[in-house]
């Protein structure tokens, strides 16, 4: 049976020194992460990377999105076959919240465009735009606020999959401020770069025969996480006049049936811009017109895997479709016209 | 419930603090009820691939016991052909069959076959191994069969080691399942502390390293010295992954009174490759020396009756077929693969090499003097042993023998500015690994460490957690060796 052990007040002594020591460098460490991530995710980078646009009239077309956007929608084309200089601001964990307050930025800096294309994506609403990615407005994550209360006695567990991402965005700049002094290629940050980016080669999906269970995904419902933030966004464009056009990316066909209400949220998209006159949405997301079936036209995607990219022939298979369309869209709106209307 | 999930880790503190609290008589009961709660967590049906294997080896092997002359050696035969004959059924008999229909396609152009849709039981591998070397030992007279059903049960089901090992012996472990053991705090304190290490190795080392070996060997037809450093990183990867794995279930060994087989020492720290194979997964390297390796040498000695054979020595013969034979076996034993296999004979190769050329590299070892600076000797001999491993475990990693070969094709040694970042976090976090590894190899050299009051190393401890929880992955990746 149990015994109590010889020694047991050193044992106790042990215990509390450990839980306080615990406490004590979890704080430590939250504070240092914080002060860290702050500081690499500067606002003055993000104003200075506006600012610094050459031609700044000329960008009269603004991109956002999350990353499936930023693989399947390119100023390069949009340039070649418009001839109209478009800025993207796409890429992974820029969701709704972070669109729209780039939009406001833009507007500041840069002016307003004339026309916005926004990526949709199934998780829009209920995806929270990643903390770090925040700071860029100078809005910290609430959590910071809780450093100092007691509960919850673990920051670090609290906060696990922010803090995991403020890691990885730390490497991330890191590897960018590295690859600037390289010279490599980075279309997330280069403004140039991002121009000339035309999509990624590789393709990672691997085909298999449809398998009788995987899990099968609801989509986010309007308002979720950031649903505020998109009702700010076309009331802002509306008070604006600005042209939206919503595209939805092709997903692969696996993806497709595990965001199985695909249906549905387009829907939901119709009705929440039905009173906005200059709002146009496009789903590609159909097999009818976009072969979905195509591995090599995706960068990923999998039976139970929510999410799917274009790789660089997908694009171009998608462009045969969009930009078409866009054509059609820029034309009856007035929007593919210079000079530009502003000062 | 896999062991690094919230779930698991209640489930354990149930078992072990109920486990304590009850009669020694009780203990098995409890053991074996949580361990097939445990397995059948996992898919109920399961429970009976593994409840018919354990029934039938028992009873089985009580036969064997009291029989004689061919009854014993037919009923060895049954006793080891039903575990093997399920582990072929649901581990193996889609890849002989799709190898089978494209030898038809090849021949007499039948169609091609698709993969079976079958399930396969987890850890089968490794209960297999612990039911064949039972029933063996009990043949060979080195153990009584168990006459108790209950702890035989326990034995193959023990929920630590079901999925994954350690292989541990029959003999080793009945012992100590039945002897009444007292809750004492050391024993929980190491247990606590090898899980700890075995969750930091999984979750801080191996997960994280994840990340980069995938990309590397998702799209390794990029040029890069990253292919390089994907490589090396894998070896860490698994290392971590399954040893962590290990101490983890050790751990929990330990909290229940048990003490379970070394599974790993170091192996990066190996001198060769057979040096490796003392180090790396100890009781898998056992069990295929006694149950395998010595006897498929043993027949092939006895099969060569002249001393030389086209001038080469019987035993050498013996040595290599026996070796080449073990390590194909050990390579299709961890996955249904012909790049498994392939890993398993390129082992081989070295192995056979290395046996066969040991009096050159002596002499060469001599010739420039080597043999004076025994220290850099070493270092030479671990690098050149860590490098070839590195090599085998690109076909262990690699989907199929063209990936393999891209990449081996594209390595190289230049690297580019794309992914440095973290590259060199990544290196920063393995040399955490091998710092602190070093320290408790050589804690018999640093006696400072009994020194230090209790209360300061608790807080060690703590920083120790603070940062494994920020540096750790937050994915749920399933342990590597599960699915073998």
């Amino acid at each position: 049976m149990l015994k109590v052990p010889a020694g047991w007040p050193r044992y106790v002594r042990a215990t509390i020194a450990f839980a306080v020591a615990l406490v004590v460098f979890d704080r430590l460490a939250f504070v240092a992460l914080e002060r860290l991530s702050a500081r690499v995710e500067r606002t003055s980078e993000l104003e200075q990377k506006l600012s610094g646009l050459e031609n700044r009239a000329a960008y009269q077309w603004l991109i956002l999105g999350t990353s499936r956007t930023f693989e399947a929608i390119h100023p390069a084309f949009i340039s070649r076959e418009l001839g109209v200089k478009a800025f993207k601001e796409a890429s992974k964990g820029k969701g709704l919240r972070y669109g729209y307050e780039f939009y406001r930025l833009y507007k500041r800096l840069v002016g307003t465009p004339r026309l916005v294309v926004y990526g949709l994506d199934y998780f829009m609403f209920g995806m929270e735009t990643e903390a770090p990615l925040m700071r860029r407005f100078g809005v910290a994550r609430p959590e910071v606020s809780r450093a100092t209360a007691l509960w919850p006695p673990l920051l670090m567990a609290a906060n696990k999959a922010a803090n995991e991402r403020a890691i990885e965005r730390i490497l991330e700049r890191l590897q960018w401020k590295f690859a600037s002094t390289m010279g490599q290629f980075d279309p997330d940050n280069k403004v140039r770069d991002m121009e000339s980016y035309t999509g990624n080669p590789v393709s990672k999906v691997i085909e298999r025969p449809e398998p009788t269970r995987f899990d099968r995904v609801s989509y986010a419902r309007y308002p979720g996480l950031e649903g505020e933030y998109f009702t700010r966004l076309l009331q802002e464009w509306n008070a604006d006049g600005v042209v939206v056009v919503l595209v939805y990316p092709p997903d692969y066909v696996a993806t497709e049936r595990t965001n199985f209400e695909h249906g549905e949220f387009m829907a939901s998209i119709r009705q929440s811009v039905a009173g906005c006159p200059r709002c146009v949405v496009l789903d590609y997301d159909d097999p009818t017109r976009f072969p979905t079936s195509t591995p090599a036209y995706f960068r990923d995607g999998d039976y139970g895997s929510a999410n799917s990219h274009l790789s660089k022939l997908g694009v171009e298979q998608l462009n045969r479709l969009w930009i078409p369309d866009l054509k059609r869209v820029a034309a009856r709106f007035g929007v593919a016209t210079f000079p530009p209307s502003r000062p | 419930m896999t062991f690094n999930s919230i779930p698991f880790w209640s489930f354990c503190l149930a078992v072990v603090s109920l486990y304590y609290l009850m009669p020694h008589r009780f203990r098995w009961v409890w053991l074996l009820a949580a361990s097939y709660v445990f397995y059948g967590s996992f898919d109920i049906r399961i429970l009976a691939v593994l409840a018919g294997l354990t029934a039938f080896v028992y009873g089985a092997s009580r036969a064997m016991e009291g029989a004689s002359g061919r009854a014993r050696r037919l009923l060895l035969l049954a006793n080891i052909g039903a575990p093997l004959l399920a582990l072929v059924v649901f581990k193996y008999l889609s890849l002989f069959w799709q190898a089978f229909c494209a030898l038809g396609h090849v021949l007499v152009g039948t169609r091609q076959a698709e993969p079976f849709n079958i399930l396969v039981p987890i850890g089968i591998s490794f209960y297999v191994f612990k039911l064949v070397s039972y029933a063996i030992d009990v043949y060979r007279r080195k153990i009584p069969a168990e006459a108790h059903v209950g702890y035989f049960a326990l034995y193959v089901s023990y929920f630590p080691q079901i999925l994954a090992g350690p292989i541990e012996r029959a003999g080793d472990f009945l012992p100590q399942a039945k002897r009444p053991v007292s809750w004492k705090l050391t024993s929980i304190s190491e247990g606590v502390r090898l899980v700890a290490w075995g969750l930091f190795k999984k979750l801080v080392v191996a997960d994280r390293l994840a990340f980069y070996v995938g990309e590397v060997f998702l799209s390794p037809n990029y040029k890069s010295g990253h292919l390089l450093f994907g490589a090396y990183f894998y070896y860490v990867q698994i290392y971590c992954d399954f040893s962590g794995y290990s101490d983890i279930s050790t751990g929990l060994s330990r909290m229940l009174g048990l003490a379970p087989p070394v599974n790993f020492n170091y192996p990066y720290l190996a001198r060769s490759v057979s040096d490796f194979w003392t180090r790396w997964h100890i009781t898998l390297s056992s069990w295929l020396r006694d149950y395998l390796f010595l006897p498929i040498t043993y027949v092939a000695m006895r099969k060569i009756a002249t001393d030389r054979w086209w001038g080469v020595r019987a035993e050498v013969w013996g040595y290599a077929i026996g070796t080449l034979l073990t390590m194909a076996l050990a390579g299709l034993w961890h996955g249904a693969a012909w790049t498994f296999v392939a890993w398993g004979v390129l082992h081989g190769i070295y192995l056979v090499v290395s046996r066969t050329t040991s009096r050159a590299r002596r002499r060469l070892g001599r010739a420039i003097r080597l043999n004076h600076a025994p220290r850099l000797q070493r270092m030479v001999r671990v690098a050149l042993t860590f490098n070839l491993v590195s090599l085998a475990w690109i076909l262990f990693r690699a989907t199929s023998f063209e990936h393999a070969w891209t990449y081996l094709r594209y390595l190289q040694f230049k690297l580019p500015p794309a992914g440095m970042a973290n590259l060199v976090f990544d290196l920063a976090i393995v040399a955490v690994l091998f710092g602190l590894e070093y320290v408790q190899r050589n804690r018999a050299r640093l006696p400072i460490l009994d020194r230090v009051p209790i209360e300061l190393k608790a807080v060690g401890y703590a920083l120790f957690v603070i940062a494994a929880l920020a540096f750790s992955v937050d994915a749920s990746n399933p342990f590597i060796y599960f699915r073998f």
